[in-house]
């Protein structure tokens, strides 16, 4: 009990801090409070991006575009949701739009299956469960790897994810069914090559 | 990993999201942010010089003509006679009909300066 209250404490003092930084940020033009924002937020937009496009440079690329708008739609942020969805939702309309304008899905993902190994170095203290999940999440088209991210990685409510994604509540749980059916397939049959060894 | 995979260890899996370390993202980022900001408060700058340099103009012609008159004395005369800036300019300009006067030369100089300017990046 004691320790939810203080990760409840802790949660609410960082959200406080990201509000001020917000202001900061969005009254001030202040550089150094969006990027003191962009600290906090950039770990997950980025690891998002490469579960989406499956290559390290273009999510890179993607990311920066991402920040880079956000600095300057700054003034259009309401508050009304949490500042990483609104992150998130500039963040999967850029990787849908480039996409659309490069017309290479196929080829990303061609791309996605030929670039394999995950880059461990680029990532925080990752176990050896994670890269097999990582690796796993390859295999999955973009909008099943963005519910499943969104919903179970980084706590979104369906409700949400679906604002996020610009899709049906409806449409978000079923790929999220369909995304996890698939990580357990691709998850078990990897533990039953390690095991046949 | 369990052969079977339950959907509670695939979910525990899920809920521990993996972050990428910064290695100068943010750096590199703010950079791109502040690149086009310094552009722009250049260009502002330069506006409203070029604005306020108007205003002057069309406030004062002749007090202009004047200012440029003893600009252009003082601008000669840090140059030595023989190199002759007059001479040049009629030597340019032979059947041009042009008055080269003194405010005419330092115009031209301007301008040259002004277009030199401009080459370089704002």
């Amino acid at each position: 009990m004691a320790r939810r209250r203080l990760e409840i404490d802790l949660f609410s003092k960082l959200l406080n801090k990201e509000r001020s930084l917000i202001q900061r940020a969005r009254a001030l033009h202040d550089r150094e409070a969006y990027g003191t924002l962009m600290q906090l937020h950039q770990g997950k937009v980025r690891a998002f991006l490469i579960r989406l496009c499956h290559r390290y440079d273009l999510a890179d690329d993607l990311a920066q575009e991402t920040f880079i708008s956000a600095f300057k739609k700054l003034d259009t942020f309401k508050g009304s949701g949490s500042f990483s969805g609104w992150l998130f939702q500039i963040a999967y309309n850029k990787f849908l739009q480039r996409m659309k304008d490069e017309k290479r899905r196929e080829e990303v993902t061609i791309s996605y299956v030929l670039e394999n190994a995950v880059k461990t170095e680029l990532y925080e203290g990752m176990s050896a469960d994670q890269i097999d999940l990582e690796n796993a999440m390859r295999s999955l088209k973009p909008e099943l790897s963005a519910a499943i991210s969104l919903c179970h990685s980084y706590g979104y409510s369906h409700r949400e994810a679906a604002d996020i994604l610009n899709t049906p509540v409806g449409t978000v749980k079923t790929h999220i069914l369909r995304g996890k059916g698939q990580l357990r397939t691709l998850l078990n049959a990897k533990t039953r090559v390690v095991g046949s060894k | 990993m369990n052969s079977d995979l339950e959907d509670k260890t695939l979910n525990a899996l899920l809920a521990q999201p993996t972050q990428v370390s910064d290695r100068g993202f943010c750096r590199d980022t703010l950079k791109l942010i502040e690149k086009p900001a310094a552009r722009k408060a250049k260009i502002f700058s330069a506006a409203g010089i070029a604005w306020l340099a108007l205003a002057f103009v069309l406030a004062s012609p002749a007090e202009l003509n004047l200012q440029i008159q003893k600009f252009g004395d003082i601008f000669l005369s840090l140059f030595p006679k023989s190199l002759g800036l007059v001479e040049l300019a009629q030597s340019s300009f032979p059947s041009s009909g042009v008055d080269f006067t003194l405010p005419t030369i330092v115009l031209f100089i301007s301008v040259v300066l002004l277009w030199l300017s401009s080459m370089t990046r704002i």
